[in-house]
């Protein structure tokens, strides 16, 4: 078990990854802080030995899927106004705001992919290893998830 | 795009009480409270484990309606929220919201479930001392894998995970349940893989703590059905209500089975849910591409009553 100070120094480092990739999991604030706090807890009692931050930030991506996976099981999950909570948010500019949007507006499959490319700037190969999936079911969602983007941004453009 | 994306992700936070609430859990050793009705009810017995006499509880007649659990619906989020906030003021308000087929697709498999448990095992504050194979071949299951382990929660533990060959016909676990499952496998295609059950036990005195069992099958081309089996002598599931919003659901529905026993229903965007609750006993069902008559007629020769007592 990791010493309190480190732990806490861990956690305010990642927390904010973890968030964001459970919210872009879960569209949905509390399920993503619940689960934020379930994966740092899990962090905090894990024995394991990490290679290196690299390595550390691998294994917390790969548990935040997991958990998130588990939260879907079953429909027992609470729920939020979405759009309550983005347009409580403080953009840079309002593309920004239609940004997000247009990516939760996304399926899962696709919304994580784009999160993980390119938010964290993970390559296709290292996805696949986090997703556990075929390197080319990776590059294909990638491609069909920007272009799907990029219709949803212009359709919202045009109204 | 990547600069783009960036900036429209930044914004995102995790709570601000993120890091206190954790540190909280981690001295009083709980898990985040404030969610779904089954993680609510983890308030850890004071009391001793369940005795013998517990499990055998027998009811004196098989006219009532088994279940233990209140069930409410509301046709506004409004009043939801009032009956919660009165019920538990304490805690944030939380209602069941269902994904859609589509997203659905995203869930663990079965045969993923079963493979992730026997990888990694099912206990989450686990430190592992041993592991063996074992050697289990009765009722249609085969492989067996025995971990020993350290559970922060449960304390020294031997847990037991069996996998069924092609498939489960029967689950035994004595003195607690004698199911069988083969109605389901001639009805069903039972999931490669798919099929599995855990027993955990005190490694002081062989006491059970809790099973588990999950088994998938594919009744047509394209859908799933997945059929849960919980015990937990810790946790009593029919403690918390079921809060339900009418409007999340297609139709939601409580039906009481041929042998009296009282599961809720409920149905979405082509998916069912099923759940039975007796106490420390639950069965969950989940499924795509069966009608709610089709279930119903299921559950009628899943023999609940005997599996829940």
């Amino acid at each position: 078990m990791l010493k309190k100070e480190q732990f806490v120094q861990l956690a305010q480092q990642y927390m904010d990854t973890i968030f964001r990739l459970a919210f872009s999991y879960l569209k949905s604030r509390p399920d993503a802080d619940d689960v934020t706090q379930t994966v740092l807890l899990r962090l905090y009692q894990s024995d394991k030995d990490f290679q290196s931050d690299c390595h550390l930030k691998h294994w917390l991506i790969r548990v935040t899927i997991n958990e998130c996976k588990k939260y879907w099981r079953s429909p027992w999950r609470r729920a939020e106004d979405l759009s309550d909570y983005i347009n409580s948010l403080t953009f840079e500019g309002p593309r920004e705001n239609d940004l997000l949007e247009a990516v939760l507006a996304l399926d899962t499959k696709y919304r994580i992919i784009i999160y993980l490319y390119y938010y964290e700037g993970y390559t296709v190969e290292e996805i696949a290893e986090l997703l556990k999936l075929p390197q080319g079911t990776v590059g294909t969602r990638l491609k069909r998830a920007r272009e799907r983007l990029r219709k949803n941004l212009s359709e919202e453009a045009s109204t | 795009m990547r600069e783009e994306i960036r900036r429209a992700f930044s914004p995102l936070h995790a709570s601000q009480s993120t890091l206190e609430e954790v540190l909280k859990m981690a001295e009083t050793k709980k898990e985040p409270q404030n969610i779904t009705p089954k993680k609510i009810v983890r308030t850890v017995l004071i009391a001793a484990v369940l005795t013998a006499a517990l499990l055998t509880l027998t009811a004196f007649t098989v006219d009532y309606v088994l279940n233990h659990r209140e069930i409410f619906f509301f046709d506004s989020l409004e009043a939801l929220t009032q009956q919660q906030s009165e019920d538990h003021p304490d805690a944030a308000a939380s209602y069941a919201v269902p994904g859609t087929a589509e997203e659905s697709k995203d869930v663990e498999t079965p045969s993923e479930y079963v493979s992730r448990a026997m990888e990694q095992g099912l206990l989450e504050n686990e430190t592992l001392l041993s592991q063996k194979e074992g050697d289990y071949s009765r009722d249609g299951w085969e492989r067996q894998v025995i971990r020993s382990s350290e559970d922060s929660f449960y304390g020294n533990v031997v847990t037991e995970y069996r996998t069924a060959g092609d498939y489960a016909q029967k689950m035994v676990v004595e003195d607690l349940l004698d199911w069988d499952l083969t109605f389901l496998a001639e009805k069903m295609t039972p999931m490669d893989g798919g099929q599995i059950a855990v027993l955990c036990r005190s490694e002081k005195d062989g006491q059970l703590l809790w099973v588990k069992t999950h088994l998938g099958y594919i009744p047509r081309e394209g859908s799933r059905f997945s059929l849960s089996y919980e015990y937990n002598t810790f946790f009593d599931s029919g403690e918390d209500p079921e809060y339900i919003l009418n409007s999340s659901y297609d139709r939601s529905e409580v039906f009481v089975t041929q042998d009296n026993v009282e599961v809720l229903i409920q149905e979405y965007d082509g998916q069912i849910w099923c759940s039975a609750v007796n106490r420390y006993k639950t069965v969950s069902i989940y499924a795509t591409g069966c009608t709610f008559e089709e279930m119903k007629d299921i559950l009628n020769q899943l023999d609940l009553r005997t599996v829940l007592i």
